[in-house]
């Protein structure tokens, strides 16, 4: 009997074939899967020349082979017959001499929230095709040429639970190392680890010397056997053929360095062929799989970042939670979520490594909030999800179109709970939080509290979930009703990091429920607890920053000498205080407010800032200015695009227009006063529309006459407004000669006014040649308006 | 002459992100307000886009390295005579998306929301664009031909002036495009040009 394949991994090298796609005749027809019906003996060639090369696994050409990528060659009538073929072919060029990976590629669509397909959609187009594969005798599935995390999640689980082979998860990076979708090696293994593939590693992407990187990276971060399929180097077009340049040699050379790096799996991929195979086998056959060792670590991770438990304690922010909080109550109510956005936001900015989302209440259908919720929280934050529901729809929805590895807050001690939470744990590979209460509700001691958490690891494992995946709370009970409790909880803590090497969590915020100034409670447990080997913190960010809360413990444990650090920093914090807080606040919200062009709050905040007294002129130039002047460079830098520039500039527009009625006219300090018009027969003025507006955002009172202006309108308006300049705009070559019609009419008439010009086909070469000044956009214009202003300024004075 | 009445649009939310400079240096930072704004202004421009196309395909008469004679229409300048070198006959097409979207554009624009009023113009380009696409494909479909890519007055030096005579021979009318003295289609959100076919 033949050993299987998993069994020779631990002894020995195994390389898998080269290209197949690469390696077919380009003449017969855009779906390679198709030739398995259509030409089964040029597939069965390729797979010959592999085995003979001396390939342990050859891949079938079912790589396109899903529902969704045959539809595109009009062949998903075919799909079973495709597939069937294409393990059929292979076994017979394998013999007895290799084994059948089925080949599984991607779909080629993108999952919500970056496309239209949802969990359930790709999971069928999976779970159809690895079926038939499994059932056509395959010996191994493999995924691969994987883009985004979450397909490939998807993909596995499909074929986890599906059939009894063997899954190889392959995945394809870029240049920086990371996914399609922004996921590194260290992000990749957190996700998938725990749904547990057989093999993990990478195919294609850019190279042998690209991949050593990230299976380096791979190696360090999992300890599951791993595999490599370097494409043969990026293809080039030479005389208009794709040629891909690494020869067998060079390959080989790197195979075996992969495998001094510990990687059990050699192949290659697209662009090489047999040669590269036979070179590959003569450089690692001889070599015995290194053992790598890899500490095991908490990680959850979103599909872009992960977060380490290493440094601990981690806060999970806790502030998106509709209890106690009436607007976000409505909000979540009508489907808006607005508010959610901007906790996310600021809990992220003061130092949430995760966030937890809770929507429950009232009038708010869970499950189908909590998933619109996260799908708005992805776009907005890259920081990993805690999912706080007791709900399992809502738990399992949400797991459903989360990227990363989240942690599902929570299961505990009862019987229903364990039953149910743990399996959906399992199956999305989360991390779990077990509370340590049951059907007799909360123990009063540590040690009974230490006897549930061991429950609820027992049976976590038991169904397959890892210690490190696991979280147990031993539960905040508020101070003002239970004192004692606050130490039994964390000598519960210390029991069960001792006992059991889980992790720990606390809902610190619960400590001060019912007493005042609870932010000052809060931030003292959290540094006892920390102090008791607390990991992690659900509780509000900014109670963790309260100014010397955590000195103020070193001072009592002794660890201050003399109280040094203590004091200096209280002092600090006493000279803040006696400055007017309020009226920093609302600078720094006026000023944000611009920034992220927030319309809803800039009149609000506007009259705030002139009730706490301040000139408008002073919210103008040291608030408002300041602010566009940042936006502006943003766009400059391309950190911003088009539109977070134009709303940023209406947004400062209100609050101007706010202002100057505060303003006697005569204070108005006014850069200059321009005219603006799109050219006479130019029918087009969006661009002129987003001058004028920068333009007056920036002090120039601008007299704008909209879109096909006629010369001598303008040249009168600029005579009875004594204007200091003129800003013309024109978006063709048919009208951009009614520009230098008015710079000519301007000179006949001795009129001496310097002239702006801008538009999609205006040059500076033409500028120059008709006397004007050109600006390549509006944050352009607003400078060479200055420029223009202060040289007419400097010109008239002396 | 065909009139194409219903061409369907579907606008794609990356190329109305590239068309706003969301690529113009590096790939900017999307907010979640501007993204809610752009995914609302689609959703809205799908009520006004009314695509519609109208076309016809002329013989070739006779052509030299600066001009191509087509009956009742010459094609004068280089680029376009080059870029039409192979054709045996030449498909004359506009299209437009109408005049709704840019009502609102102008509206929007008067109550100061510029953001909007931006975003929903620049859809408007993509969505005529698309719709030039997509009368392109129809075409090229029908004739069984192989075609050139597709090249519109004011590319390269095939002047403007042109625009006229060739919204009278395609008979734009009948979609209701026509253009102003500076050879400004009117409805803006609208796309004359030239295909040729061999």
């Amino acid at each position: 009997m033949k050993k299987s394949f998993l069994e020779r991994l631990k002894d020995e090298i195994l390389v898998f074939d080269g290209a197949m796609g690469t390696e077919l005749p380009p003449n017969l027809g855009r779906c390679p899967e198709g030739l398995n019906l259509t030409h089964p003996e040029v597939v069965a060639k390729v797979h010959s020349s592999y085995v003979d090369a001396g390939a342990d696994v050859i891949t079938t050409n079912t790589f396109g082979g899903n529902r969704l990528k045959l539809k595109e060659s009009g062949l998903e009538d075919k799909l079973e017959e495709i597939n069937t073929r294409g393990i059929e072919i292979a076994k017979e060029a394998a013999g007895d001499k290799a084994l059948v990976a089925a080949s599984v590629g991607p779909t080629g669509k993108l999952l919500e929230p970056l496309g239209e397909f949802t969990f359930d959609q790709f999971y069928d187009v999976y779970r159809e095709q690895i079926r038939i594969l499994a059932q056509a005798g395959a010996d191994i599935i493999i995924l691969e040429t994987m883009l985004d995390i979450q397909e490939v999640k998807i993909a596995l689980l499909a074929a986890k639970e599906n059939c009894d082979l063997p899954v190889i998860s392959s995945l394809t990076f870029t240049k920086e190392g990371r996914m399609v979708t922004g996921s590194d090696p260290l992000i990749a293994a957190t996700i998938l680890e725990p749904l547990k593939p057989d093999l993990l590693g990478a195919n294609c992407s850019l190279g042998p010397e690209g991949l050593i990187k990230v299976m380096r990276k791979f190696a360090s971060a999992t300890d599951l056997p791993l595999i490599v399929e370097p494409n043969a180097g990026l293809p080039r077009m030479v005389q208009g053929k794709t040629v891909y340049p690494a020869s067998p040699d060079y390959m080989a050379r790197y195979a075996s360095e992969f495998v001094n790096l510990g990687i059990n799996v050699v192949g290659s991929c697209c662009g090489s062929g047999p040669e590269h195979t036979k070179a590959i086998i003569s450089k690692v056959k001889d070599k015995r799989p290194k053992k790598r060792k890899v500490k095991s670590m908490t990680y959850l991770a979103s599909r872009t970042k992960i977060a380490s438990f290493a440094k601990r304690p981690v806060i999970i922010g806790e502030r998106i939670n509709p209890t106690g909080k009436k607007a976000l109550q409505e909000e979540l109510r009508n489907d808006r979520f607005s508010l959610v956005r901007e906790e996310a936001k600021k809990q992220a900015e003061e130092g949430a490594k995760v966030l937890d989302m809770n929507v429950g209440g009232e009038g708010i259908d869970e499950a189908r909030t909590l998933k619109k919720a996260i799908l708005v929280i992805e776009k907005t934050t890259d920081l990993s999800l805690s999912i706080d529901s007791p709900n399992p729809e809502a738990i399992e929805k949400a797991l459903k179109v989360i990227g990363g590895k989240a942690l599902i807050n929570s299961a505990n001690g009862k019987e229903e709970s364990l039953k149910v939470i743990l399996p959906l744990a399992k199956r999305f590979g989360a991390a779990i939080i077990g509370l340590t209460l049951d059907e007799e509700g909360i123990p009063k001691t540590a040690e009974k509290r230490l006897q549930i958490a061991k429950k609820i690891v027992d049976r976590a494992v038991k169904v397959g979930i890892s210690k490190e995946n696991i979280f147990i709370d031993t539960l905040t009970l508020t101070v003002a009703s239970q004192q004692e409790q606050a130490l039994e909880s964390l000598k519960a803590l210390k029991l069960v990091k001792r006992e059991l090497g889980v992790k720990t969590i606390l809902g610190v915020s619960n400590i001060s429920f019912g007493l005042p100034n609870r932010p000052l409670l809060n931030a003292t447990f959290y540094h006892l607890a920390k102090s008791y080997g607390l990991d992690a913190a659900l509780m509000n960010p900014r109670d963790v920053k309260l100014k010397g809360s955590s000195l103020a413990l070193k001072v009592l444990k002794g660890e201050d000498k003399g109280a040094k650090e203590y004091i200096k920093v209280q002092k600090g914090i006493i000279e803040e205080e006696i400055r007017p807080k309020e009226e920093a606040d609302i600078r720094i919200q006026l000023k944000e407010a611009i920034i992220e062009g927030n319309k809803e709050d800039i009149l609000r905040l506007t009259e705030e800032a002139l009730k706490k007294e301040l000139k408008p002129l002073k919210i103008m130039d040291e608030i408002l200015t300041p602010a566009i002047t940042l936006v502006g460079e943003r766009y400059d830098e391309g950190i911003y695009f088009l539109p977070q520039l134009i709303s940023s500039a209406e947004v400062m527009k209100l609050a101007c227009e706010r202002l100057s009625k505060e303003m006697k006219r005569e204070t108005i300090s006014t850069q200059g006063r321009i005219v603006m018009a799109t050219v006479e027969g130019d029918i087009h003025d969006i661009g002129k529309n987003i001058v004028s507006l920068l333009l007056s955002n920036h002090g120039f009172e601008v007299i704008d006459l909209g879109k096909d202006v006629k010369k001598e309108k303008i040249i009168q308006e600029v005579l009875s407004q004594k204007a200091d300049l003129i800003g013309l705009s024109a978006l063709m070559t048919t009208t951009m000669g009614r520009m230098k019609e008015i710079g000519d009419e301007l000179k006949r008439r001795r009129i001496d006014i310097p002239t702006l010009v801008g538009g999609a086909v205006v040059t500076s070469q033409y500028a120059k040649k008709i006397g004007a000044t050109y600006a390549e956009d509006a944050i352009e214009a607003v400078k060479k308006a200055k420029e223009l202003i202060r040289a007419r300024v400097s010109k008239k004075n002396r | 002459m065909k009139v194409i009445e219903n061409i369907p649009i579907e606008i794609e939310k990356e190329e109305v992100l590239k068309s706003l400079g969301y690529y113009r240096k590096k790939k900017s930072v999307l907010s979640s307000s501007i993204d809610a704004l752009i995914e609302e202004e689609m959703k809205k421009a799908k009520g006004l886009i009314r695509g519609k196309g109208i076309y016809v395909i002329l013989p070739v008469e006779s052509k030299s390295k600066d001009k191509i004679a087509l009956k009742n229409i010459t094609l004068k300048g280089k680029t376009i005579a080059k870029a039409m070198a192979k054709a045996e006959e030449i498909a004359l097409f506009v299209d437009t998306i109408g005049p709704a979207l840019e009502a609102e554009v102008n509206r929007l624009y008067q109550k100061d929301e510029y953001t909007k009023a931006t975003i929903l113009d620049t859809i408007g380009s993509v969505a005529a664009d698309e719709g030039a696409e997509y009368l392109n494909s129809i075409i090229v479909e029908k004739a069984r031909k192989k075609s050139t890519p597709r090249f519109s007055p004011g590319y390269g030096n095939w002047d403007l002036s042109i625009q006229k005579k060739l919204l009278k021979v395609t008979q734009a009318s009948n979609i209701g495009v026509t253009c102003n003295e500076a050879f400004f289609m009117i409805p803006r959100k609208s796309v004359s040009a030239a295909i040729g076919l061999y």
